[in-house]
């Protein structure tokens, strides 16, 4: 990319776009070739906002790694503790109750809720209607009332904690909780009216097409996925947690679109809302009594079940609102993973950003920008920096050349 | 032209001072009504002002790949464009204080170039800056410029063929619509909707923010302007807000309140002054406000072709209805 903006004349327009931009939320850099409005070429580049997450958490214990989990990114931050939890107990073979898998259906759904209303605001500050923005944010203000109120955090909540929830959801709540969902539910086909039908609207989302062919081959997830026409959703493929009872109780299935377009990633993200309000009044329903934790005890009474377990890996998969959140643990005795490792969705929808843009007016950028939903501080894991404190950029085959480097085992 | 009359013209009413406060007050009205309408409180009604003083203490940066001369020109013409607009323009009455009007030169020609001056104006400073966020947005605005004229001097010739004269004072005392049959109040009616619709392409807010753009080109135009230079493009834009609306007002809703009131005197010109400026605020709250308020930002393209298609047909069909009413239904030619 550095070549590609020292070369000296071009036929077209040439832009940067970022680290800091209006268009952009988060630190990333575009590079355009115009004609005209039109985008011929563009050029993406990463890196301005790596945190060292993994390494922190490498000197933390098991429980000490929820927060920083959570903390990945601002937006998803239950998806991210709750891959991590799945992940631990997946490979020290916990068993979560089914009173707690019901609470963590209830929370991440809040969070799905309160993510989809967000981005659509910002989808509508990104077409220039700043009066969505406003309203859809007063709207997300009650979910976050209720995350305070059943969990006591309206940003990061710390519902998970291994092997169960931290906190149990008390019967005095429930009412609270099913009025703001009704009231949401009186609020929103009026949203659903102004970004499906408005005239102006959908004139803008009508844009940064991406076929379905193209969505498999760059393996995307998430609503991008669904936009496209790709049936994808942990949630019902998977069937984790309370996901498979519900699934297999009401029949939920992936909400899909088959245009491809920001109106067809907005469309998927409405009904998802939708849907999700449904499902957490059939959880709230459905959910049984019993204990919500699998580990009797303290914090250091789930240390010391964990610290056994050795010679351990596993995968904690689970659909944010963004897409599918992956979560690696190696167990290898200790009071913390030997290894953790969490893939961001944003990791494999900002490869479709390219596809998207290239053809679309400068207009576009930002509401195509906009639909993938990026959190691009959650993608940002690593950083090459050689001895003169010079950053670079590792090719395909190197980086090919140093994990066999690293993984290679003599037989 | 009393020169005495002349310079308190252009200096205090109806030029400048009238402009500033005016302008800068309608600016802080609209913002308040867009927050209500949106679900917040919003700024006081004076932060313009606020804002104005604040941006002339502020530095101001010339980058150093830019024209300096024409960069710092560029906000002057724009503000002294407007302000001469305003000469032109009948606040409610033709009589003492409005010294180009009553003189007789108020020619809607002048005005319709005038009127392209600040976007012009724009267009200099941006080209002068040497941003390609600038440059992007000076070809946006020149577009816009194309799209919205043609409807516009369509309106005003129609206007004016109707009226029989390019004189605005005289257009402002016949109320052309007055003039003919039902037809002919129909096709005025056409052509003040076509007039009302390059209102938001000309402020640019709502579907027609499109130059500036805040969220794709950071400004466009004025993404390099600060200081003293910002401060004056931000008047301009402020005063052109209440101009265009004023132009309006003046060619359609021109009717004074006096008359009725059985009124004479310096009393009759401040109840029309009043009352024009009611009507002033009615039209900016109709296509600043509530287009800000309620539409999404088009692409350049959409925009153009909303004008040229769209309020074009809206504005030839207005014409031909007035020559259809002149020619066969009048009887007077």
């Amino acid at each position: 990319m550095s070549e590609v903006i020292k070369k000296g004349y071009s036929e077209f327009v040439r832009i940067p776009i970022g680290p800091i931009h209006p268009a952009l939320h988060e630190p990333y850099y575009f590079f355009f070739e115009l004609d005209g409005e039109e985008i011929k070429n563009v050029w993406m580049q990463s890196g301005g906002v790596h945190r060292g997450m993994e390494a922190l958490a490498l000197n933390r214990n098991y429980l000490q790694i929820i927060p920083i989990a959570e903390r990945i990114c601002g937006i998803c931050s239950n998806s991210h503790p709750l891959a991590y939890t799945m992940a631990v107990e997946d490979a020290a073979g916990i068993e979560v109750p089914e009173r707690a898998q019901y609470i963590r259906v209830i929370a991440q759904e809040l969070e799905r809720i309160h993510s989809h209303i967000l981005w659509a605001g910002l989808g509508g500050h990104a077409i220039g209607l700043d009066t969505a923005f406003y309203y859809l944010w007063r709207l997300r203000e009650d979910v976050l009332d209720i995350w305070e109120l059943l969990f006591g955090g309206r940003v990061t909540h710390a519902v998970n904690w291994i092997g169960g929830t931290k906190k149990d959801i008390k019967e005095e709540d429930i009412p609270k909780v099913l009025r703001m969902l009704k009231n949401l539910r009186k609020a929103l086909p009026e949203v659903v009216d102004a970004f499906l039908h408005d005239p102006t609207i959908v004139r803008r989302l009508r844009a940064g097409v991406l076929t379905r062919r193209d969505a498999l081959r760059l393996s995307a997830v998430g609503p991008t996925a669904r936009g496209s026409g790709v049936k994808k959703d942990a949630r019902w493929g998977y069937g984790a947690l309370a996901y498979g009872n519900l699934r297999d109780d009401y029949g939920y299935k992936p909400i899909i679109h088959h245009d491809g377009d920001v109106y067809a990633k907005t469309y998927v993200r409405l009904m998802e809302v939708e849907q999700s309000i449904d499902i957490i009044e059939k959880a709230l329903d459905d959910m049984p009594s019993g204990p919500y934790r699998a580990i009797e005890g303290k914090a250091p009474k789930v240390i010391a079940t964990l610290k056994k377990v050795s010679g351990a890996e596993g995968i904690g998969r689970h659909e944010a609102p963004r897409g599918e959140v992956i979560h690696y643990v190696r167990m290898e005795g200790g009071e913390g993973p030997y290894r953790w490792r969490p893939r961001a969705p944003s990791l494999n929808n900002n490869f479709t950003l390219p596809v998207m843009l290239k053809g679309c007016q400068v207009a576009d950028i930002p509401i195509v920008v906009a639909s993938i939903d990026p959190c691009f501080s959650c993608t940002d894991r690593m950083t090459f920096i050689d001895e003169n404190h010079r950053k670079f950029v590792l090719s395909y085959e190197q980086l090919v050349q140093i994990s066999r480097e690293a993984t290679w085992r003599d037989a | 032209m009393n020169v005495a009359e002349a310079i308190i013209g252009l200096f205090v009413f109806p030029g400048f001072l009238f402009l500033f406060i005016f302008g800068l007050l309608f600016q802080g009205i609209n913002r308040k009504l867009i927050a209500r309408l949106q679900g917040r409180y919003g700024p006081p009604v004076i932060q313009p002002f606020y804002d104005f003083l604040k941006l002339l203490g502020k530095e101001n940066i010339v980058p150093r790949n830019a024209n300096s001369f024409w960069f710092n020109l560029a906000p002057i013409i724009a503000v002294a464009s407007v302000v001469t607009l305003m000469l032109y323009i009948p606040v409610g009455y033709v009589g003492p204080l409005s010294p180009v009007l009553s003189s007789g030169f108020g020619d809607l020609i002048v005005i319709l170039y005038l009127f392209a001056l600040p976007a012009i104006a724009l267009i200099i400073g941006a080209s002068a800056s040497g941003s390609p966020y600038a440059a992007i947005g000076a070809q946006r605005e020149l577009s816009m410029l194309i799209s919205y004229e043609f409807p516009l001097a369509i309106a005003i010739f129609a206007l004016a063929w109707r009226a029989g004269t390019f004189d605005i004072a005289e257009i402002f005392m016949k109320q052309p619509w007055t003039l003919g049959g039902p037809l002919n109040a129909l096709g005025f009616l056409l052509i003040f909707l076509t007039a009302l619709s390059v209102i938001p392409g000309k402020v640019g807010v709502g579907a027609f923010d499109i130059p500036e753009a805040k969220e794709e080109l950071a400004g466009g135009p004025l993404v390099e302007y600060s200081g003293r230079n910002l401060a004056l493009f931000e008047l301009a834009h402020y005063m052109k807000m209440f101009v265009a609306s004023a132009f309006v007002v003046a060619l359609f809703l021109g009717a004074p309140l006096s008359p009725l009131l059985g009124l004479s005197g310096a009393s009759a010109i401040f109840v029309d002054v009043l009352w024009f400026l009611f009507k002033v605020f009615i039209v900016i709250f109709f296509t600043v406000t509530l287009v800000a308020a309620v539409t999404a930002r088009l692409k350049i393209t959409q925009a153009v072709t909303f004008y040229w298609f769209v309020v074009d047909a809206l504005a030839i069909v207005g014409l031909i209805l007035i020559a259809v009413d002149h020619f066969f239904l009048s009887g007077v030619v």
